[in-house]
């Protein structure tokens, strides 16, 4: 909504000052009205999200352009054209020109608005979707490694996994603990398949509907008894608010149950005021997703309905784990999930938090940045920049011939042709009447003694 | 927001640039109407890149920027070297290629 306002208003501001440049008598004040059409310009690229533009906007037009063309007029004194009757035989032609051009311009515009406008949204040229597998078995435990916990009958324990999506390997060997990067698959219906690594007989299969353009994590968790299960998750990636990051908690912790986390604001005041309850009975497989403002937290895991016990109370026995220093960025979206590890050294089961990774999504956050534009140029648009900068520099050579005078200097064949007949002496004695020969001053005779020697 | 507002708004940008180009007779200021086009059609391409998510628009209007940094220091050359052999730089004037 604000947008609107300061587009309208900075909007406006353009036209005036285009048209005061065009309604100055005097070319200064011309070129003044046109740096604050051009600052307006950047202001509205600001708007449309474009900051490397309306800095570049900002230094090479309104400064360097504009300073250029304030010289040449000052150098010139090019301020007023002296008035006098245009030597133009048909004055009306300008006239009749620019209302053609003007229909024409806005004709044009307004045809390709209404033909945009009548069309429907465009399909997606690929109909593609992302897939990624983010492994949540227990992890540290060795594979094959028989475990007993809680009673439970052994059985052997998986830790690496491969992912085949209608019957391709998607995913070689995924260690527990880590995902994959996100990967482009044809958009539909697939099926899914896990595999215990290297092992050519399914451990669990499902189907998956990608729907175009969509981010899908397959995220494999363990049960309370050992067995894994395939869990699926949609990725969000519609805009964050301002100065606030997403962050997606999936609980793929076994054997606890539901889980609630608040966060930490001050490491150093571990009081009510300072825990905020970001997530409260969060069911094994399920997500919740929030939006916190940017910066570093510590994380606690408490037991499910006894989140507001804890913030008031610090009971130290409903507090089951701390997950210290969780970076929450700005503008990105992250998933984070809750899995288990085991101890090497005690064999104690633990929580721990698999970064997920950032998303990025179609509309990433730092489009228009510096950064992104700079990526582009450097990388995909080298060759175009390097013919550029030769454009530039064939400019400035071309700037020099221009401007060179050939006849600055005193041309040197005139100067050998001269011949002197007489002496310079008797041509003034000539001219004047006098005889300046005879008392003409003298240089001082060197004396005899050379100096220093 | 929708782009059309600022697609009126680089036309009409582009017409009043045009209507300099065609109507002022101080050079410089023709000069300067079209570099005030240029702006219009760049803020178009930041617009449509705005719309469909593409930074190539950016790209393009980078180089504009830079190659009508070119054009006005060659221009602006020839502006000078004009003034110095007719001691006018009034485009009515400047008719020694007529037919």
């Amino acid at each position: 909504m604000i947008e609107n306002v300061l587009f309208g208003i900075v909007g406006i501001f353009a036209v005036f000052a285009a048209a005061m440049m065009l309604g100055s008598k005097n070319a200064v004040h011309s070129a003044l009205w046109l740096i604050v059409n051009f600052i307006c310009v950047a202001v509205l690229y600001l708007i449309l999200e474009a900051s490397f533009l309306a800095m570049v906007q900002i230094a090479v037009y309104a400064g360097a352009i504009m300073v250029l063309f304030l010289f040449v007029i000052m150098l010139l004194g090019a301020e007023r054209l002296p008035v006098g009757e245009s030597v133009r035989t048909y004055p009306w032609v300008g006239g009749a020109a620019l209302a053609l051009v003007l229909s024409l311009v806005i004709m044009l515009s307004l045809v390709i608005l209404f033909a945009g406008q009548a069309e429907t949204t465009p399909e997606p040229v690929n109909a593609t979707a992302q897939l990624r597998l983010l492994n949540a078995a227990i992890e540290g435990t060795e594979e094959t490694e028989t475990v007993a916990m809680e009673g439970e009958a052994t059985q052997p324990v998986v830790t690496h996994v491969d992912l085949y999506v209608n019957g391709e390997l998607f995913a070689d060997d995924i260690e527990a603990g880590h995902a994959t990067d996100f990967t482009e698959v044809p958009a539909g219906d697939h099926t899914i398949a896990i595999h215990a690594a290297g092992d050519a007989t399914p451990l669990l299969t499902s189907a998956i509907s990608l729907a175009p353009q969509s981010s899908l994590t397959v995220i494999v968790r363990p049960t309370a008894d050992h067995a894994l299960v395939v869990d699926t998750l949609n990725d969000d990636f519609t805009p964050v608010q301002r100065r606030n990051g997403r962050v997606t908690v999936y609980n793929a912790f076994p054997g606890v149950g539901a889980i609630s986390i608040v966060r930490v604001n001050s490491i150093l005041f571990d009081d009510s005021r300072n825990l905020d309850i970001l997530v409260s009975n969060l069911a094994q497989g399920d997500s919740a997703s929030v939006e916190i403002p940017e910066g570093r937290y510590e994380w606690r895991v408490i037991e499910a309905g006894r989140e507001e016990e804890y913030r008031n109370t610090l009971a130290e026995d409903a507090l089951l784990y701390r997950l210290p220093d969780i970076e929450i960025e700005r503008g990105v979206s992250k998933l984070q999930v809750l899995a288990a590890e085991t101890d090497a050294v005690s064999g104690q089961v633990r929580a721990d938090l698999i970064d997920g990774g950032n998303l990025v999504g179609d509309a990433a956050p730092n489009f228009g940045t510096p950064e992104s534009v700079g990526g582009l140029l450097f990388i995909d648009y080298l060759l175009p920049l390097q013919l550029v900068a030769l454009l530039l520099l064939a400019a400035m050579v071309g700037v020099i011939v221009l401007t060179h005078r050939e006849d600055s200097q005193p041309k040197p064949s005139r100067a050998t042709r001269r011949k002197v007949s007489r002496p310079l002496t008797s041509v003034i004695a000539a001219q004047t009447g006098t005889d300046v020969s005879t008392n003409a001053p003298q240089l001082p005779q060197p004396t005899q003694d050379p100096v220093g020697d | 927001m929708a782009i059309d507002a600022y697609i009126i708004l680089s036309a009409v940008l582009f017409s009043m640039g045009v209507l300099g180009v065609l109507l002022k007779r101080n050079a410089i200021l023709v000069f300067m109407s079209v570099e005030l086009m240029l702006n219009a059609s760049n803020l178009a391409l930041v617009a449509f890149a705005r719309q469909w998510g593409g930074l190539e628009g950016h790209l393009f209007v980078f180089f504009v920027i830079t190659v009508a940094a070119a054009e006005v220091a060659v221009g602006l050359a020839l502006i000078v070297a004009i003034f110095r052999t007719k001691q006018s730089i009034n485009i009515d004037e400047l008719h020694q290629m007529e037919g």
